[in-house]
């Protein structure tokens, strides 16, 4: 309970530099979901919405929330089973990819928050987690970036134990304000 | 902050943030108790209840075998039932766990009297009508999940592997169950 209280005061504490920043970016994406290390879930999808912010040179942070569900698993004479339900509400912090400009801007990143796990039959939880992963923000005019990304999403579980999943998200960022 | 450090520090907080707990997995384990070995579905009778033993080892199962020493965390624990019911009285259908496999419980009274553990309660076989021959029991396994009891005790023997379950009803006195398919499933996390 208490660390998605956290997680939201770390988002809020970052709010000023919202405004303070020189540009900030706000972006759709969505893409396939893949369950790693994990039989009982099948591949699904996910949807997000970030911010970017520009924080200092090729640094960066993306304050994110992104929903989704993987599928449902089937066992042969078992019947099938409903995959989960994810809520994640992160904090990324990126390395290139540029605030707007026209052009290819290959980027990392490294994020942490919460996600919300839920699925008929199981108890619903709220459990920290990481992610990483690159990507390329093509620059199509100079206040849009078409984004492709890969996220490698780590998720602690019970009993010590963790949920892995990689993402592969294509969407669009829109820049304010000028650099 | 020099540039070329900058993939040095992405590496070094990955390695930080992600170590040791990369190495788990999650893999779905089920055993076959219903029909038996020679294709032989469990009957049940008020009369006949010998039979009615099922001893599962979960050691036949490739995934458990692996991780049966590993075991992190039994995430969760299903059944698949098919149950028919000939009988013109509906029935509440119960599994008993009992950790003793020695046992073999002759009569359909001696798993509750023994104190053999109800794993599993709340659905009903219905019973047949004049234009069917059997009411039939389906359960899925999802639905399954919200009928289990004990289900501590359920994780502690499962981590063992071998136990013994007892398919039973409610009333105990008047049935005539044959139970046409059931298959444990059970999720499990262990280190890889």
């Amino acid at each position: 309970m208490l660390k998605p209280v956290i997680g939201c005061l770390v988002i809020l504490c970052m709010l000023p530099a919202f405004v303070q920043a020189e540009q900030t970016g706000f972006g759709l994406v969505g893409g396939p979901l893949f369950p790693i290390g994990q039989e009982d879930q099948e591949s699904g999808f996910v949807f997000g919405m970030k911010f970017r912010i520009d924080l200092a040179g090729p640094v960066g942070f993306e304050p994110n929330f992104n929903f989704g569900s993987f599928g449902d698993v089937t066992i042969a004479g078992a019947g099938t089973r409903s995959g989960s339900d994810l809520k994640y509400y992160g904090l990324d912090l990126t390395l290139g990819g540029g605030f707007g400009g026209v052009g290819p801007k290959p980027y990392a990143f490294i994020g942490g928050g919460v996600t919300n796990t839920k699925r008929e039959g199981d108890r619903t939880t709220n459990k920290s987690g990481w992610s990483f992963g690159g990507g390329v923000a093509v620059g199509i005019m100079k206040n849009i970036d078409i984004d492709i990304r890969g996220r490698m999403n780590i998720a602690s579980s019970a009993e010590s134990t963790s949920r892995k999943s990689a993402a592969l998200t294509f969407g669009a960022v829109y820049f304010f304000g000028q650099k | 902050m020099n540039k070329r450090l900058y993939p040095i520090v992405v590496v070094a907080l990955f390695l930080a943030a992600f170590g040791g707990c990369i190495m788990t997995a999650t893999v779905i384990v089920t055993a076959k108790l219903s029909p038996n070995d020679v294709g032989q579905p469990i009957h049940i009778t008020n009369d006949d209840y010998t039979g009615s033993r099922i001893i599962v080892d979960l050691t036949e199962d490739e995934d458990f075998d692996e991780y049966k020493d590993k075991i992190k965390n039994i995430d969760n624990i299903g059944f698949y039932l098919e149950a028919s019911n000939p009988t013109f009285t509906p029935v509440t259908f119960q599994l008993f766990l009992e950790p003793d496999i020695s046992k073999d419980w002759t009569d359909p009274e001696m798993p509750v009297d023994s104190g053999s553990y109800l794993i599993f309660t709340g659905v009903q076989v219905p019973a047949r009508t004049q234009s069917t021959a059997t009411g039939k029991l389906i359960v899925t396994w999802e639905e399954s999940i919200q009928y289990i009891n004990e289900l501590d005790v359920v994780k502690e023997y499962l981590e063992k592997g071998e136990f013994s379950i007892y398919p039973n009803v409610v009333p105990r006195d008047n049935f005539n169950i044959t139970v046409d398919s059931l298959v444990l499933i059970v999720t499990l996390t262990g280190e890889k």
